[in-house]
């Protein structure tokens, strides 16, 4: 399994991220029925975000960093989950990597840095995890 | 000279008043088709309480990565955006996903052992379900006749031995087939009846793009093993995860 991440400005991936983003904190609230629809919108937005990356391919260079780069460079389990599905403006970002700076390895730290010098001050940083059927299909 | 240009218009915008009400109708006779299987969909998932949202000490062992990485999610809501993710992309997540769901359904035909080792001519697997059934068991058998997939119901007898490899994701069965027959080969070769079990999305998936699989299915077929509906769907069994603990 891989991490895609690159920097870029599409207001449509932003939108589709922020409203899974909802959606996957209403999988945890409300009645069952509640849930299995907030489910099923997580699935449904899941396709359109893997959609809209397909889109921006042509003009945004997508990088990728294998899963196990991820855990190899940082212990703390949730600081790996957090790390593997976030959309963040350029400057939110470089605070949040400042702020963990002691818990993440070296070699990730240099791959942040280098992503930053890329990224412009209106764009944001976006990650994602793709199974290996969407890195066939994305890559 | 202007009545039949105007009588022209008249026909032309009662038809098109006539097709818009065509399109009208469609649209709503779509909204409650739509609406109808989102019930259906919703009745069958609550049908599912009683046998999937009760993990017991044992299963939460077995499914630890699962289990930790749900007890994550619940109690440090940061994290569940990539949870939720993960649990639609991580093999070893959906993996662990779909056999506590095959287990709890399992349960109630007989006495099942997880992860048996086996040795083959192809290999050392290990199955992801052995035993005997301490009473009758409905299947439903996937197979492929002149193209169309179709289902055929079952009922595999108490006291028969069998054995079950898991899937809950379709890239292996596209890519990696030798390897999965192997599994299901090692399933037969262990208890006598060996059966790769399916999810329902899984399913639906497969009946949309037969082609995609005649390879898979026709290698089943040859090496006289099963593919069978042993879960839900992805969404199903999401859903009762995030309601067990």
């Amino acid at each position: 399994m891989a991490i895609i991440y690159f920097c870029n400005s599409d207001n449509e991936l932003r939108n589709l991220f922020t409203q899974f983003e909802e959606a996957s904190h209403k999988v945890f609230e409300g009645n069952e029925k509640q849930r299995f629809k907030a489910v099923r919108v997580t699935a449904k937005l899941k396709k359109q975000i893997l959609n809209r990356i397909l889109k921006l391919r042509k003009d945004t260079q997508i990088r990728k960093m294998k899963l196990s780069f991820l855990e190899d460079n940082v212990k703390d389990q949730i600081l790996q989950y957090k790390l593997s599905n976030l959309l963040m403006p350029r400057d939110d970002f470089e605070k949040f990597i400042k702020d963990n700076t002691k818990i993440i390895g070296k070699d990730l730290m240099k791959l942040y840095q280098d992503l930053l010098k890329d990224t412009k001050g209106n764009e944001y940083i976006f990650f994602w995890m793709l199974s290996e059927e969407e890195e066939d299909a994305i890559l | 000279m202007v009545e039949p240009i105007t009588t022209a218009i008249t026909i032309v915008k009662e038809a098109a008043e006539k097709a818009a009400l065509a399109v009208r109708e469609s649209l709503k006779v779509n909204e409650i088709i739509k609406e109808a299987v989102e019930m259906a969909k919703i009745t069958e998932f609550q049908k599912m309480k009683e046998v999937y949202r009760n993990p017991t000490i044992k299963d939460i062992t077995n499914h630890d990565f699962l289990f930790k990485s749900l007890e994550i999610a619940k109690s440090i809501p940061e994290t569940r955006t990539s949870f939720l993710n993960r649990l639609l992309t991580d093999s070893n997540l959906l993996g662990q996903m779909g056999e506590y769901h095959v287990g709890k359904f399992l349960e109630s035909f007989g006495n099942f052992t997880q992860h048996v080792g086996c040795v083959t001519e192809n290999g050392k697997f290990f199955v992801d379900f052995v035993g005997e059934l301490s009473k009758d068991m409905p299947i439903k058998l996937i197979t492929l006749k002149d193209g169309v997939i179709k289902t055929v119901s079952e009922l595999i007898n108490a006291g028969e031995s069998i054995g079950i490899e898991v899937k809950n994701g379709l890239y292996e069965l596209k890519n990696n087939v030798g390897h999965v027959i192997n599994q299901g080969l090692a399933a037969k070769e262990e208890a006598g009846r060996g059966f790769i079990g399916i999810s329902q999305s899984m399913l639906e998936t497969i009946s949309e793009t037969p082609d995609v699989f005649s390879k898979f299915l026709e290698l089943v077929d040859q090496s006289e093993i099963g593919v069978i509906l042993t879960h839900p769907t992805l969404e199903q069994q999401l859903t009762n995860i995030i309601s067990c603990l």
